[in-house]
């Protein structure tokens, strides 16, 4: 339980004071847990066309008041004439306090000193410009606040050409010079986002198993006596095409509304809904209750796929910077997996649809196997057991 | 073109409109140039003679470098605005005090500067920062009462209760009776020795000398323990008893966060807006506002409410500095299961967050988080953290179960 009663340095000794009373006395401080906001952060994006280098740099207004006094009237509101008559002070105390590359950069304001109202209070924006010696690299001395908050950081972000991934780096003050290297645009898509949503889909059998279920028909026509195989791949294709499209539009609206958290599902919902999709797509293929709007509910159960690949999503730590571009390609891998297995499947089947069993053995069986799978599925995730070795 | 009203066409152009208007709004915002002089741009944290008081400490500070005692009062003050604001940039301001020290070896740092350093480094979850300090203050000044309290509470605060009780006798030894009774009590009440841990709290509440108005301060922190006692013990009238004793004796931040989470655990939900109305809006408050009116408003949590909004963007502009998750998990793990319903966030972020703080509060978060992702192994992890550190506590008990 912590406290601060009073701090110890204002009395001469402790065994002074505990002679006073000697059971008790006002004068430890009990230490208290952080529940703190954010620690002091300013920010600097940096952006290089050729030898041409503009920096904008945020700069918390209660840091530079801490340091410069700038409530001249003591009433604990900044106004804008208080910042604007020391602005001179300001821009010396930021422009000494960076250096870049070996101070042969020399940067200069570009446009007139602004605000930008931050989560933490308001900013002071410097927008700057100089031309530089681009170099191989950008070497940055980072001094800002260095005597008075060894806590403060510049948050550094480095755009070069439009479309490369921005480079981001920490800057403490203390550290000394730093070298950055400039953001390279071959190397600019991390690609391993993408790669995880390909894993995912590859892993999520029960995605697998939805697609599979739709898949399953798509090498027949439905006749009022019974199913007959397609006469062309095209025949099985294009509907196919529209099936897994819909799918697709769909769970990456709600992959994005989940994913940027503008709409959140519990999975206890979710998981049992994705069980229930593949009943529904299953039971479909032996009586047709879903009354051949496949595309209609392709889309409506997208949406709830979706909602799961979301949870796949939040256990990514996707970074929060670039979080729409982690996203984007977290989605084309998923795109990229689910083509995969379509493909695969789709060519197997159209492969065995002229067996004469295919209707009874691989229609029908697989659909049975599908229901039951998925059966298993609902009850795991409703009842919180396990049942299948895999889920 | 004709427009197909209805047609899943129609609902998924709609649809992805929607999602691309978002994602265009995700775009940096353009800085504005205020219109008039005397607009106001910033409002300063208002504490009643911080301008003058802050003046004078960095005049001190300039006048006399490398003066512990100057230093130490600069440090303590902002420490104390840190703690009173929520903003942890104070924090960091305490430790520029002590920048003359920044560099030198502990042996050739005064202890007292050392003492402070590590309680700055604890405010900041630098457990281990701490610690080290600490010991290194004390194989120099073993009779210092303010490292051992400190130590026995960072090694209480990781769940290391008998290094916690070497720490509190020694204590006992180097100060006051009362802090090393109340530093043990503490670590029997966690152990589960509930009884023993009462009647030590009400034996020391007991002393006349508590009565005088000047040792409210004493009062409450001893009530608020003794509450905590009766948390653990499952004892819900009791606590609740305690707590508003305290409330009685005097208002601290920590005490007030104490009985908000103890009302919405109850089923009191309602009444924490009233108990924290003119507290500063520092996370933990804002987080306890959000809870309680996520509550209220039933389990829906499409955003646009006003404190919980704020909250997640908070989290988000903290989130931009890198390595700092760890120190807002179990804020944000609250706010993941009790705000967003979103239990595996809160599970992830509450197994992170007890890898580094193992407070009641932090099992119970944590075994909360399990249950509601219906996490069979996070849940025997808890119990296994618990049995680990040999924690006993009622409310994570009833969690479990």
């Amino acid at each position: 339980m912590p406290l601060c009663l009073e701090s110890s340095w204002r009395r001469r000794s402790l065994q002074a004071a505990a002679a006073i009373t000697a059971f008790f006395m006002l004068l430890l401080c009990l230490p208290a847990p952080a529940f703190a906001h954010k620690a002091s952060d300013a920010y600097l994006q940096l952006h290089r066309e050729g030898d041409t280098v503009a920096l904008r740099w945020d700069i918390a207004l209660r840091d530079l008041d801490a340091v410069l006094d700038l409530d001249a009237n003591d009433d604990r509101r900044l106004s804008w004439g208080e910042v604007r008559a020391r602005m001179g002070n300001i821009r010396a105390l930021a422009l000494g306090a960076l250096t870049l590359q070996q101070g042969q950069c020399a940067l200069a304001e570009a446009q007139p000193p602004a605000v930008e109202d931050r989560i933490d209070g308001a900013y002071l924006v410097l927008q700057l410009r100089g031309r530089c010696p681009a170099g191989t690299a950008l070497d940055i001395d980072y001094r800002l606040f260095r005597e008075v908050d060894p806590t403060h950081r510049g948050l550094l972000r480095v755009m070069a050409d439009a479309g490369t991934q921005p480079t981001v780096r920490s800057l403490d003050p203390s550290a000394g010079p730093q070298s950055v290297p400039w953001p390279d645009a071959s190397a600019s898509a991390d690609s391993s986002f993408f790669r995880d949503g390909i894993h995912h889909i590859l892993i999520g059998y029960d995605h697998i198993l939805f697609l599979v279920c739709l898949l399953l028909p798509a090498v027949l026509r439905r006749k009022p006596d019974g199913w007959e195989p397609v006469l062309t791949w095209r025949d099985a294709v294009w509907p196919m095409l529209g099936i897994v499209t819909m799918f697709t539009i769909a769970h990456s609206i709600t992959l994005a509304l989940a994913g940027l958290k503008v709409v959140t599902i519990s999975p206890r919902i979710i998981e049992p809904g994705i069980a229930i999709t593949i009943l529904l797509a299953a039971v479909d293929n032996l009586y047709p209750v879903l009354r051949g709007r496949r595309k209609l509910f392709s889309f409506l159960f997208g949406l709830i796929h979706g909602f799961g690949f979301a949870g796949a999503l939040a256990e990514l730590d996707l970074p929060l910077r670039n979080f729409v571009l982690a996203l984007l390609q977290f989605n084309l891998g998923v795109e990229a997996g689910q083509l995969m297995v379509v493909g695969v499947v789709l060519v197997a089947l159209l492969a065995l649809r002229r067996w004469q069993r295919y209707s009874p053995v691989v229609l029908r069986g697989g659909s049975a196997l599908a229901m039951l799978v998925a059966f298993a599925w609902l009850a795991e995730r409703v009842f919180d057991v396990k049942v299948l070795p895999f889920s | 073109m004709r427009r197909h009203r209805g047609t899943p066409g129609g609902t998924v152009l709609a649809f992805a409109a929607a999602a691309l208007l978002l994602l265009s709004g995700m775009a940096g915002a353009v800085p504005r140039v205020p219109a008039a002089d005397d607009e106001v741009v910033e409002s300063l944290p208002v504490v009643a003679g911080w301008t003058q008081e802050q003046r004078r400490l960095r005049r001190e500070l300039v006048q006399r470098p490398g003066d512990p005692a100057t230093a130490i009062a600069a440090a303590t003050a902002y420490l104390n605005l840190a703690r009173e604001q929520g903003d942890a940039r104070y924090a960091g301001y305490a430790m520029g005090a002590l920048q003359p020290w920044a560099s030198a070896p502990a042996a050739q740092t005064p202890p007292a500067v050392l003492v402070m350093r590590a309680t700055i480094a604890q405010f900041l979850h630098d457990f281990d920062g701490a610690e080290r300090t600490l010991k290194a203050a004390l194989a120099r000044q073993p009779g210092n009462a303010q490292a051992w309290i400190t130590l026995a509470t960072v090694l209480r605060v990781q769940g290391r209760y008998t290094e916690s009780d070497a720490a509190c006798r020694a204590l006992g030894r180097a100060g006051p009776a009362l802090y090393g009774l109340a530093c043990l009590a503490e670590n029997d009440a966690l152990r589960g020795s509930h009884g023993e841990a009462r009647d030590a709290f009400q034996g020391l509440l007991a002393s006349p000398a508590l009565a005088e108005p000047a040792q409210a301060a004493t009062r409450q922190w001893l009530l608020t323990s003794l509450a905590e006692v009766e948390e653990l013990a499952g004892r819900t009238a009791q606590a609740d008893a305690a707590y508003r004793a305290a409330l009685a004796a005097q208002r601290s931040g920590y005490l007030l966060l104490a009985y908000s989470d103890f009302l919405q655990r109850t089923g009191r939900g309602a009444e924490v807006p009233t108990l924290l109305a003119g507290e500063a809006r520092s996370d933990a408050v804002v987080l306890r506002l959000a809870i309680a009116s996520a509550h209220a408003k039933g389990k829906s949590d499409v955003g646009g409410k006003g404190d919980a909004t704020e909250l997640r963007e908070r989290f988000e502009a903290a989130a931009q500095r890198p390595g700092t998750t760890a120190l807002h998990a179990r804020e944000e793990a609250m706010f993941a299961l009790d705000v967003q319903n979103d239990a595996a966030r809160a599970l992830k972020l509450a197994r992170l967050n007890a890898q580094r703080q193992r407070e009641p509060i932090d099992l119970l978060i944590y075994a909360r988080a399990a249950v509601a992702a219906g996490d069979s192994a996070a849940r025997a992890e808890v119990r296994q953290l618990m049995q680990q550190i040999g924690l006993k506590d009622a409310r994570v008990d009833a969690a479990l179960s």
